[in-house]
């Protein structure tokens, strides 16, 4: 005696198989917003739940009658884990800031909801027992799975994430699980005591849901201030998400950096040779990713300072300026500082970013008004379309994308869009790149592919030596570093103590130690990026967001 | 032929294109970021769909047939042929249209983004179907030889180990090591493999299936061996003689 109708068990295991996809699908984009690395998180999260599925139908063999009533329950705590996975894997991060805990974490609720979730469908064939055929039963059940599950994704991508955030997405999957569970309740003949108790217990739930739904940007913020907060004293003072990012700005008292960095000194050098009039520094992360930390208003800032300025004074003229990223308007800052320069074009992906940096009083005042700068020419395009399909030379390019390893980065680092760029390269021109490492396998792995590609290259670092920021300075012929000390001299904005010098660009460019660097190592392509393998192995399990 | 011997053997053939089902999938999902960015997006549609074509695909499977066991070898072949010719197909794809344009032929954009989803999402379809064709199949095979009820009931926790193991071994140890392209040939290699196995264990056509295997692990061999012409010549169309 068949206890739920094949209509009802095929609309149930839709909703459910839908809610399940939304789970693993708020799992893994959570795991690649803190850690980056796309492919390397949705499979890990794909392939984890799969296991624990096996697990679960293998469980629910075990399942001695009261069927119902177990996945009733089933799908309760399904629900409550789903709703409340977001929330507590964000949670970890923001308050251990540690990749272990996280992925402790992940692993957790991957296993409990994997399991959960492989008891759904046995249970539910079991329930239609005795509506003909076995074979066509579960057939239809399994189409009705399948089907849940494409709703949930195209639900997730096209709906939820952009209009509700992760946090809000896996609250509303829980709440749909739940209404789920209602329905079954109420169609499904139960002794009666027990019926009330599982809706009260459902019902209960959902309001605690709708009661955290409306809490919801304020738990947001919580995690965020957590997250981003390098004092006690920092203020969050912008935080939206555009299209593409999450934009966060903070401010921070020039006091508690000091006493936060290990390197206070060396900071504290910045902070006076910059002239900050302002005892504020300011932080700006890009989907959690840390842009720039300088003081407020000063002319300068150290990271941009030893990225622009080398590169600007090797080419042999500094008339046309390409920028690709660098939306922040920072690089543009450096730029602007020369007379000789007449073209700057700035391309970047995000032009709601783009247009707040334009527009926000705040930020206007520390890139120094430099993207309405009238030399500069702005550009909203995906940079490598945009380099692909450009015709225009320069004579300086600098590559500014957004920090985090992922798989547009690895894109930025292959020797195909070395090669384009090579295009857009005037033939004493330089072009720099940076990365947020340095002197280590995955450095010299691009490093490779630029020589590999046809480039001189000389490598080079930024002087806190706390936190080597590494640059590459690639050019077409051989650079010639000889009189680069006098030329910063020369240059009443430049300070040789912010930047590389002449002795060092030496030591970094020769060639019999960069051939011993690059020694056995695999060059990073569009079709096999071993950037990443290289990232991966030095950087395992790197929390790749907020202010630490 | 022992029996519990076949049973076993077909076990295994489930846990390996559980495996390369997966490695398909990830790989023609990572081909199209690479192409079209937009990752998160990507990665959940595919997902979706990849799920729906294996619910067509298992209602498929369950239909019931006199030649089951033929077909099950023909999904394996077709599953191999497939992966031979998916990847190249996509990145084709992208050469031709960035040659297009690099000659001056200019696409309307919509068209040409269209064309990519709509190729990469027939292809993720097809693969789908195909895997989820398998495992109805096998279990219909598995009555009518009478194999041990105790293997059909494991049938579908090898299913789930061959995907978990498919699923990890892709980002840690095939995409890195061996590239996008090799990582599908020699998926395709596995296919091949146990297509010949299954008509083996089978015991049918097998004389076709040898030749059918033959000619299909000689072209994965050569487009596994000249993979890096392959990226090479995709390099030429893209960029020129840059």
């Amino acid at each position: 005696m068949a206890i739920v109708s094949r209509t009802d068990s095929q609309c149930l295991i839709c909703v459910f198989a839908a809610c399940a996809l939304l789970y693993e699908m708020v799992i893994a984009t959570t795991l690649v917003l803190l850690f980056g690395d796309v492919i390397y998180y949705f499979s890990l999260t794909v392939a984890f739940f799969v296991l624990f599925m096996g697990i679960g139908s293998g469980i629910s063999r075990g399942v001695e009658g009261q069927a119902l009533l177990v996945l009733v329950l089933v799908e309760l705590v399904i629900a409550l884990l789903g709703a409340s996975s977001s929330f507590l894997l964000l949670y970890v991060a923001a308050y251990t800031r540690s990749g272990p805990y996280i992925l402790l974490t992940a692993f957790i609720y991957i296993a409990l909801i994997g399991i959960l979730i492989g008891m759904e469908l046995p249970l539910l064939f079991r329930l239609t027992e005795g509506q003909g055929d076995p074979q066509k039963r579960f057939g239809f059940l399994l189409i009705a799975d399948y089907l849940g599950s494409l709703i949930g994704s195209l639900l997730f991508a096209f709906l939820l994430l952009p209009r509700l955030d992760i946090t809000g997405t896996s609250l509303a999957a829980g709440g749909v699980n739940l209404l789920g569970v209602v329905y079954a309740i109420a169609r499904v003949r139960f002794p009666i005591r027990r019926r009330m108790a599982l809706l009260a217990a459902a019902t209960a739930c959902l309001v605690a849901f709708a009661a955290v739904g409306l809490e919801v940007p304020r738990i947001q913020a919580a995690v965020d201030e957590e997250l981003f907060a390098i004092s006690d004293h920092t203020e969050i003072i912008r935080n939206f998400r555009t299209r593409y990012q999450k934009v966060v700005v903070t401010l921070t008292p020039r006091a508690d950096i000091e006493v936060e960095e290990d390197n206070g000194r060396y900071r504290e050098l910045v902070g006076t040779l910059a002239r900050s009039p302002s005892d504020t520094w300011i932080a700006v992360y890009l989907n959690g990713y840390l842009q720039a930390l300088s003081p407020l208003q000063s002319s300068t800032d150290f990271y941009h300072h030893a990225f622009v300025h080398p590169t600007m004074l090797l080419a042999r003229q500094r008339r046309r300026v390409l920028v690709l990223g660098g939306g922040d308007g920072l690089p543009a800052k450096e730029v602007a500082k020369y007379v000789e320069v007449q073209d700057i074009v700035n391309v970047d992906l995000d032009g709601e970013w783009v247009e707040f940096v334009k527009n926000d009083p705040l930020m206007r005042a520390h890139n120094f008004d430099s993207l309405r700068d009238p030399r500069l020419r702005l550009i909203v395009a995906d940079a490598f379309k945009w380099v692909r399909e450009s015709t225009e030379r320069f004579d300086v390019i600098l590559v500014d994308f957004p920090e985090g390893i992922d798989v547009p980065l690895a894109r930025s680092y292959s020797t195909q869009f070395l090669k384009d760029l090579k295009r857009l390269l005037d033939d004493d021109g330089v072009i720099a790149f940076q990365a947020n490492f340095f002197d280590n396998s995955a450095f010299w792995c691009v490093v490779k592919t630029m020589l590999d590609a046809g480039y001189s290259v000389i490598p080079h670092h930024t002087k806190d030596p706390e936190e080597q920021e590494g640059f590459m300075l690639l050019s077409k012929k051989p650079l010639d570093v000889a009189g680069f000390d006098q030329k910063v001299a020369s240059y009443p904005f430049l300070d040789p103590r912010l930047m590389v010098s002449e002795r060092e660009l030496r030591a970094f460019g020769d060639p019999r130690s960069l051939t011993r660097h690059i020694a056995g190592l695999e060059i990073n392509t569009f079709f096999r990026p071993s950037f990443l393998a290289y990232y991966r192995a030095n950087f395992p399990w790197k929390l790749s967001i907020g202010a630490d | 032929m022992p029996t519990r011997f076949r049973a076993r053997s077909l076990v295994l053939v489930v846990l390996l294109t559980a495996a390369t089902a997966m490695v398909y999938q990830f790989s023609v999902v990572s081909a199209l970021i690479f192409i079209m960015g937009d990752s998160i997006l990507l990665f959940s549609v595919f997902t979706g769909v990849f799920l729906l074509s294996m619910g067509v695909g298992s209602v498929l499977g369950a239909r019931p047939t006199a030649a089951m066991d033929i077909s099950f070898i023909r999904v394996q072949f077709s599953l191999a042929a497939l992966g031979l010719v998916a990847l190249p197909l996509v990145f084709c794809l992208f050469a031709a249209s960035e040659y297009a344009r690099r000659r001056g032929i200019i696409l309307p954009q919509p068209a040409v983004v269209f064309t990519f989803w709509a190729n990469g999402l027939l292809i993720d379809f097809l693969f789908g179907v195909l895997t989820g064709m398998q495992l109805p199949l096998l279990a219909g095979l598995f009555r009518t030889l009478r194999l041990q009820d105790r293997s059909l009931a494991s049938l579908l926790g090898f299913d789930y180990l061959g995907s978990f193991v498919g699923a990890l071994a892709f980002p840690l140890l095939l995409f890195p090591s061996l590239g996008l392209f090799r990582t599908v040939f020699l998926a395709s290699l596995i296919n091949t493999t146990t297509a010949l196995l299954s008509s083996a264990l089978l015991e049918q056509r097998r004389s076709r299936s040898v030749w059918t295997a033959a000619v299909l692990a000689a072209l994965v061999l050569v487009a596994f061996l000249t993979s890096h012409t392959l990226e090479h010549a995709i390099d030429y169309f893209v960029y020129g003689d840059r």
